[in-house]
């Protein structure tokens, strides 16, 4: 924080001091055209959004860039009470939120040049095929893990997420929930969408076993693990990339089954200022723009193929064949029942889990019948809702966030899905009793 | 309690503190915490943001990282469905701390006419005091130029820096190229300001350390003073005496480039209501002048900032860990510091404080420091002069500012421009504005031989 205590303590006092405030008011304009500014709405961090604002400016002189920020449910209520009428550009890793856009009419065509731009990931669309929205950056997903820490517990970096369900990790991974933690819904479907549901849902309840939850912005998790607490987290990949760039013993892996989720910019259908609107655009997307991504203060992934080329460093490969075609549009559609899940599952269990899953990991070491550890693992590894259920519809819908008004409380959960809710976290308690009652019995 | 070195039973004078500061060896493990226990040793980007959780309570955990995550928010425009993070505006600078404290460092001055403030800001007044003898402000723009508006309020108007340039000669003959900015403005949006206007430039600095000069004892600062005064060198520091708003009384100003700050709280609640228009328990009304109506028909609730978060965010301030020093037993590094404390820059530049009993934070107290402040205010010439008082800081008082961590600004900044104004873009420029009380001072780094001025300069680089 700043500067020193400076409340304005004003008042019109003295006629000529009013008539000069009349006269300006009538007579005096600011310096600035309104062609001259661009208004961005934006959820960027202010590291990321500082530097394009600098470098724009300093490439217009005379232009200016005028920020507001909102998280993307605010930005989104905000656009749908007028506020498209007051912006220029959209910009923000919210995928949800372009397509709604988009579909509601709220968006312009940006007459984009994309032939620089590639427009799929693993043959699924990043950018809007009508050329309403256009991908800007890539966040990739995957482990951050503390090397000093994997030489203290005798492990060798991991390569897939499975890894971590390695018993030698327990109480060293950070897992973050979905329900709370911005970025967590597309790492938790990279892992579902990867191995499919079951498997991926087995991956994540064993992750757990030798995990603590990250719950929000204000976790320790990075500081964590650039101290060596924890040894590894579940992760996008800038955050690790800032620990690193400022010389943490941390390195990031992504998984070979991994999520490269886009950002993307769009230019608001009653946007006041059109043309510097789609000028600013064209400069994000723009090799210049696009090399700022790499910036050590921002560390993002580029949608520009040739950058990859030009910088061997990066070791994310979104554009290589074989990358899992992971689909938004998939994880969008179930993002509030997979949170309820995670929730209910894995989160509220989790003090009654831990035990059973060390007994598991005793009894599995110690060559117990495989029949009977197999059966305890297959318990403690099941979701509440096969996958065969959770592509009902219907249920999805029961789970979906509801739309939020300012000033006003959300309202509070359907009958049904506290039902729901109830039934599943029955079923995970009837699991574990029985898992328990198998490992009890291989022990006596 | 007095907790400056002694000796001999007596308070050291400036003299003997530069004696002091020539007595020290080799870098031990002590000299190397310039933070006392609150030091890091990361000399990396994040040099600046390191807090050293094993200090930290677990119970103040939480509350530390949730200050921790309002530093570093973009604030949000009300109405908003995250009222935590909400009451950007009307009008503002800036649209989060870090945008002015970059990695919690220093801000910087843009390098031409064309481009605008994106770290600094501009304060305005006019002759005379204000109820609480602090500075009166600008009658239509308030005390501070706030260059954004939020949709429908339009921003004041835009400040912009003029350079000009001259040459110093050193006694060896290497020219240095000076430059100093004049403050201008385009697209006032209520007209020209007053014509008796005071302006003053100002610089956002670094934000670590803070706790641990919240928690030096009054008594020690003013003692630093009347030592200066006894020592009769020329060097005179004065402390200011500021509005205290939480206390509803006059204090000692320690922080703020003039000191027009009582406390780390204040100042963050200051910066909330003057850089970004957030009102807070200390600071409830908003800034809209009369005459700006579209700023004064906003209808927010007041204060913005909920309950706690002020506190949160002190907290947070209060725990950001001093960088320690590096190369201290080098040979050119403890040549500089010797010519350091030789030229007289220890005597303001103080190197040695501790800290007293601090109940905001015990563990801040009783920590031998290297702030290489006195936290007082000196006369530092008409050059370097801004003409604008504040409290009781004349147009040319500064406050000492901190040099601890300084060698690492170009690494955590990307940039080594010091000064109130961001003039000096090295520390030989800023060596060679002082004036005033530092004229002294300066002389004697400009007569420096080249070797010696490179060990000077490394020392400081080594802070």
């Amino acid at each position: 924080m700043g500067q020193q205590m400076n409340i304005k303590r004003r008042r019109a006092t003295g006629l000529l001091l009013a008539g000069a405030a009349a006269a300006g008011l009538g007579g005096w304009r600011g310096a600035l055209g309104a062609g001259e500014r661009v208004v961005v709405l934006t959820s960027y961090p202010e590291e990321l959004v500082g530097r394009f604002q600098l470098a724009y400016e300093a490439r217009h002189p005379g232009r200016r860039v005028e920020i507001l920020w909102r998280q993307s449910a605010d930005a989104l209520a905000y656009l749908r009470r007028g506020g498209q009428q007051e912006v220029d550009v959209y910009w923000t890793p919210a995928p949800r939120n372009f397509a709604l856009l988009k579909a509601e009419g709220r968006l312009a065509p940006l007459l984009l040049d994309t032939a620089a731009l590639p427009s799929r990931v693993a043959g699924y669309p990043i950018s809007d095929p009508d050329g309403q929205f256009a991908a800007f950056e890539l966040a990739g997903y995957g482990i951050a893990y503390n090397r000093t820490a994997l030489g203290r517990l005798g492990l060798t970096p991991p390569r897939d997420w499975r890894d971590l369900a390695d018993p030698r990790y327990r109480g060293q991974v950070e897992l973050p929930i979905p329900g709370r933690v911005g970025f967590a819904p597309v790492l938790i479907e990279a892992v579902l969408q990867g191995y499919g549901w079951d498997e991926g849902w087995a991956v994540l309840a064993a992750i757990a076993a030798n995990a603590e939850f990250g719950s929000g912005d204000s976790n320790p998790g990075t500081d964590d693990l650039v101290s060596g607490r924890r040894a590894a987290r579940l992760t996008i990949d800038f955050f690790a990339a800032a620990a690193r760039s400022s010389g943490a013993s941390v390195s990031f892996i992504y998984p070979p089954r991994t999520a490269y989720n886009p950002a993307q910019v769009a230019i608001l259908a009653g946007a006041p200022h059109p043309a510097a609107a789609r000028d600013f655009v064209e400069f994000l997307l723009s090799a210049e723009g696009q090399e700022l991504l790499l910036h050590p203060d921002v560390h993002r992934l580029p949608v520009r193929k040739a950058l990859y080329e030009a910088h061997p460093e990066l070791s994310a490969q979104p554009f290589a064949p074989g990358n899992l075609a992971y689909s938004d549009v998939l994880t969008r559609s179930r993002q509030g029942l997979v949170a309820a899940l995670f929730e209910q599952a894995l989160v509220q269990p989790h003090g009654r889990a831990l035990p059973l899953w060390q007994a598991l990991h005793r009894a599995e070491a110690a060559g117990a019948d495989p029949a009977v550890t197999a059966e305890a693992r297959a318990l403690l590894s099941a979701c509440p809702v096969p996958d065969a259920q959770q592509a009902d519809g219907e249920l999805r819908r029961l789970f979906d966030f509801p739309d939020r008004v300012p000033g006003q409380p959300e309202p509070p959960p359907a009958p049904a899905r506290l039902a729901r809710e109830a039934e599943w976290r029955n079923r995970v308690e009837a699991a574990q009793a029985r898992a328990g009652k198998l490992l009890q019995a291989w022990r006596s | 309690m007095m907790h400056l070195e002694r000796k001999n039973g007596g308070w050291l004078p400036a003299a003997l503190v530069l004696l002091a500061s020539l007595a020290w060896g080799p870098a031990g493990a002590g000299e190397a915490a310039a933070g006392g226990r609150f030091t890091t040793r990361d000399q990396g980007r994040d040099a600046y943001q390191q807090i050293l959780w094993d200090l930290v309570p677990a119970a103040e955990r939480e509350r530390v990282l949730a200050g921790r995550g309002l530093v570093r928010q973009t604030w949000v425009i009300s109405p908003s469905l995250e009222p935590r993070i909400a009451g950007l505006g009307p009008t503002y600078n800036r649209p989060a701390c870090i945008s002015c404290h970059p990695r919690n460092g220093r801000g910087a001055a843009p390098d031409d006419q064309a481009r605008p403030m994106h770290s600094m800001l501009v304060r305005l007044s006019i002759p005379g005091r204000d109820a609480h003898g602090g500075p009166l402000p600008e009658p239509v723009y308030g005390d501070q130029l706030n260059e954004f508006g939020i949709p429908g309020v339009p921003g004041e108007g835009e400040a912009y820096l003029v350079w000009e340039s001259r040459e110093e000669q050193l006694a060896d003959g290497t020219r240095v190229e000076l430059r100093a900015p004049r403050v201008a403005f385009r697209g006032l949006i209520q007209g020209p300001m007053h014509p008796e206007l005071m302006t003053s430039v100002r610089v956002a600095p670094p934000i670590f350390g803070l706790g641990l000069l919240e928690a030096v004892p009054e008594a020690d600062i003013l003692a630093l003073a009347r030592a200066q005064k006894k020592a009769g060198q020329g060097v005179a520091g004065q402390p200011n005496r500021v509005w205290d708003a939480a206390r509803q009384r006059q204090a000692l100003g320690r922080f703020g480039l003039k000191a027009n700050q009582p406390t780390v709280r204040q100042q963050i609640a200051g910066a909330l209501a003057g850089d970004m228009g957030i009102t807070s328990v200390l600071f409830p009304e908003p800034n809209c002048p009369p005459a700006q109506q579209a700023c004064a028909a906003q209808s927010d609730q007041h204060p913005e900032l909920v309950p706690g978060a002020l506190e949160e965010m002190t907290l947070y301030h209060y725990l950001l860990a001093v960088p320690a020093p590096r190369n201290q037993g080098g040979p050119q590094v403890r040549r500089g510091r010797r010519l350091f404390a030789e030229a007289g820059c220890a005597s303001c530049h103080q190197p040695r404080l501790r800290t007293g009993p601090f109940p905001g934070f015990p563990a801040l107290g009783g920590q031998r420091i290297q702030p290489y402040t006195d936290l007082l205010l000196h006369d530092m010439g008409p050059e370097l002069a801004d003409g604008r008082p504040d409290y009781q800081a004349s147009g040319s008082q500064w406050r000492t500012p901190p040099l601890w961590g300084l060698g690492l600004l170009p690494t955590v900044n990307g940039h080594g421009t010091l000064l109130h104004d961001g003039r000096a873009r090295n520390v030989l420029e800023a060596i060679l504005w002082h004036g005033g009380e530092a004229s002294r001072s300066r002389e004697a780094v400009r007569r420096l031989p080249a070797a010696e001025r490179e060990a000077l300069l490394a020392f400081l680089a080594s802070l």
